[in-house]
């Protein structure tokens, strides 16, 4: 394919996946999460299905997230005329209390979806993680089974080639679908400037500070950059050698914190 | 107007910048930055504990490219684990894979080097784990398939080499580990060698290239340590390996994945599977064989576009709206695909039970979903020891991980291509409740079943005109 980086391709791969979820997997729900890859994956599923998105979006609400964020979903909701259902998370009281602190934090998502799903019984679930943002999300699958529970069995995940996905589960349980799943941080910036995406412009660097990666204000953290463009971000980001979840807590208390709470379920 | 740039268009002298203002972008109205064309993908194979994921994580420590908290990360897990610095934690990191040093699932890595980008996909090398081998290797571009000098060619080295060479990938660098543990590398180096010229005598070794991966001897640095080896480092044997070309003009093949209502007008969707497809081109639906005419292919939010090819996902509009739905396949009229129920197809086989005669499976092929029942084995191939052996002589014992022959009858005729002719409208799934037990290839129509379309499609018709369009089957 002719392509300038990859985009085409990757932009092409991701419409295929989500038009394959929407023939397979009904009822189909997204989550959102207003950052940046959710939020560009939002507009290749409006190009998908020619402007509309036909199943909802789900923003699992912990109350913590920035200001800015909140905003700007209240912005995008109004513009695109989004069917947003926001499902509050419960307290940090009712998660798992042998996680370590930032990680129940997180994992009150994990609860405020296992909510979502046990009322609502989706097929499939889409979500906009990416491998290269973490070592165990690089294990997944573009068509992930989860068990009934809603927990993610690494031992046994069906093989996937040549876009034959898996679409078969057991009543009750679900897929997650992964459509950018091979995108890069750097090729999350390019669509969003080629597309003219909107972002939340906490993204950018003010005062000698940006956010890389968003997420509650009580376990995340700005970076050092002067990065005040999406052209300044891609520079910055073709130099770095940090990790992009570097400013998420949760990530690093313990080595397996991040995969014990995904295998729980956590996006 | 579509632009094809090949991957050899983009190479130019080693010092090639990021800067690639020489090649053109798609359907010129985009303006990007100065971009590489997508990533060559490598997958990494071979026999477990050869040393695959511990030469990726190698590869990206002389590169330059862990951050220092990764190296700490794989320093710290590794003196909790008691062991010296182990650089396939780089990749396995799941703890079950830490604490058993193996890799389970098949992981990836970006990295860029020399102007260009790599994805390297590191599958698991033990048996049990061959599904996600698998679905690493399926898209991969070229193979590093990584042999213990110590152990020499084993179990799972001969099933990855055949399993690459099945899924089409030609382009294999191998690289010999462990020499530092050898006491006459050179001797032992030769004789490998030969024996995998041997194995891999269909598709020769891009290099074969004795290595450390400990030590990091010929990964990215020649090492003063082999001085009788001439050849290039791992890297440099890669930069041989070029993305998948275009393949050569194959006819249009379009499974049809949905069909969206908007604006009282039908979208049939779905992604270009070969050839080629404009606006004003007459088209063959099947399984009705009935002709039908672009209209237009639509996009949101821009413009339709005029034409499109392989690996785009379109929406097309026919004249006259014509029905269609998932399952149905649009291709090219002077050369149409097969259709038939009863076809052969080679699979390999993942199911630990055989398949056994008068098995109901469901067969996928594009977006086609349909129940078959196994018909005969006339064929097992044992992938270890090379021999084919008959399902009367093996009673279906053995077919697992190797490559079983099937004859099957679907419940509805499909359209499907030979392997031989093209392979990607040949690829298929096999499952049985709901559990993937082959993957494979349409070989061929059964001899005895009808092979035209139309002869198919009056005794197997499914689906009607729109009402009001009238019929123009020929």
């Amino acid at each position: 394919m002719t392509d300038a980086g990859g985009l085409d391709e990757l932009e092409h791969h991701a419409i295929t996946i989500v038009r394959e979820a929407y023939a397979t997997l009904r009822p189909l729900a997204m989550l959102w999460s207003m950052g940046k890859d959710s939020t560009a994956l939002l507009w290749l599923i409006r190009k998908a299905f020619y402007g509309e998105i036909p199943f909802p979006l789900v923003q699992l609400d912990t109350g913590l997230e920035l200001d800015e964020v909140y905003a700007f979903r209240d912005r995008l909701a109004h513009e695109w005329q989004l069917d947003l259902r926001v499902e509050s998370c419960p307290p940090e009281e009712e998660v798992d209390q042998t996680l370590p602190p930032a990680t129940r934090a997180a994992a009150r998502k994990t609860e405020g979806l296992r909510a979502f799903l046990q009322r609502e019984n989706p097929r499939g679930v889409i979500v906009g993680i990416r491998r290269d943002e973490q070592a165990t999300r690089a294990k997944e699958r573009i068509f992930s089974p989860r068990t009934i529970g809603g927990t993610w069995d690494v031992r046994t995940q069906p093989p996937e080639l040549w876009g034959y996905y898996a679409t078969d589960v057991p009543h009750g349980a679900h897929v997650r679908v992964h459509p950018l799943l091979h995108w890069t941080e750097i090729d999350i910036w390019r669509y969003t400037k080629r597309e003219n995406i909107p972002y939340v412009d906490l993204y950018l660097a003010r005062n000698g500070i940006r956010y890389r990666s968003l997420g509650e204000k009580n376990i995340t953290v700005p970076i050092a950059s002067e990065a005040a463009s999406i052209d300044a971000i891609i520079a910055e980001l073709a130099a770095t050698r940090e990790p992009e979840r570097a400013g998420r807590t949760m990530d690093h208390e313990t080595e397996d914190s991040f995969e014990r709470l995904r295998t729980a379920g956590y996006m | 107007m579509l632009l094809r740039c090949h991957p050899e268009a983009l190479e130019g002298p080693v010092t090639l910048t990021k800067s690639r203002s020489g090649v053109s972008l798609s359907k010129g109205e985009r303006q990007s930055p100065p971009i590489e064309q997508r990533p060559t993908r490598i997958v990494v194979a071979g026999h477990v504990d050869h040393g695959k994921s511990t030469l990726i994580g190698r590869l990206l420590y002389d590169l330059g490219l862990l951050h220092e908290s990764k190296i700490a990360d794989v320093l710290a897990s590794s003196a909790r684990r008691g062991t010296t610095p182990e650089w396939s934690y780089v990749l396995d990191s799941l703890q079950e894979e830490r604490d058993q040093a193996i890799t389970i699932d098949t992981t990836r890595l970006w990295f860029d080097h020399a102007g260009r980008r790599y994805t390297l996909i590191d599958a698991p090398g033990h048996r049990q784990f061959l599904a996600n081998m698998l679905s690493g290797a399926s898209e991969a571009d070229g193979a590093l398939l990584v042999i213990d000098a110590v152990a020499g060619i084993a179990g799972q080295t001969l099933r990855h080499a055949y399993l690459l060479r099945f899924l089409g990938i030609h382009n294999v660098v191998v690289a010999i580990n462990k020499i530092d543990l050898l006491e006459h590398p050179k001797q032992r180096i030769a004789g490998l060698t030969r024996e995998l010229n041997a194995l891999l005598h269909h598709t020769p070794p891009v290099a074969v290239v004795p290595i450390s991966a400990s030590l990091g001897t010929n990964v990215t640095e020649r090492s003063a340590s082999t001085p009788w080896y001439e050849g290039p480092t791992i890297l440099e044997a890669f930069a041989a390996i070029a993305p998948a070309a275009a393949p050569p003009q194959r006819a249009f093949r379009l499974p049809v994945q949905d069909v969206y209502r908007r604006n009282g007008e039908r979208i049939i969707v779905g992604t270009v599977a070969s050839g080629e497809v404009a606006a004003g081109d007459r088209l063959m639906l099947l399984p009705s064989a009935e002709h039908v005419t672009v209209e237009r292919l639509v996009r949101w939010p821009h413009d339709p576009i005029a034409a499109a090819a392989a690996g785009e996902s379109i929406g097309i509009v026919l004249s006259g709206d014509r029905f269609a739905g998932r399952g149905d396949t649009l291709a090219s009229p002077a050369s149409p695909p097969l259709f038939a129920r009863e076809l052969d197809v080679e699979a390999f086989w993942l199911a630990s039970l055989p398949p056994h005669r008068a098995d109901i499976l469901r067969l996928k092929r594009g977006t086609q979903d349909v129940r078959a029942a196994v018909v005969d084995v006339t064929e097992i191939h044992d992938i270890e020891s090379g021999t084919a052996v008959t399902l009367r002589l093996s009673k279906g014992t053995g077919a697992q991980h190797n490559i079983v022959r099937l004859r099957l009858r679907a419940g509805t005729p499909l359209a499907f291509d030979r392997r031989d002719d093209d392979a990607v409208n040949a690829r298929i799934v096999l499952l049985r409740t709901g559990t993937v037990v082959g993957v494979g290839f349409t070989v061929d129509a059964a001899p005895a079943a009808p092979r035209q379309p139309d002869t198919e499609r009056r005794r197997n018709s499914r689906r009607r005109y729109h009402a009001g369009t009238g019929g123009t089957a020929r």
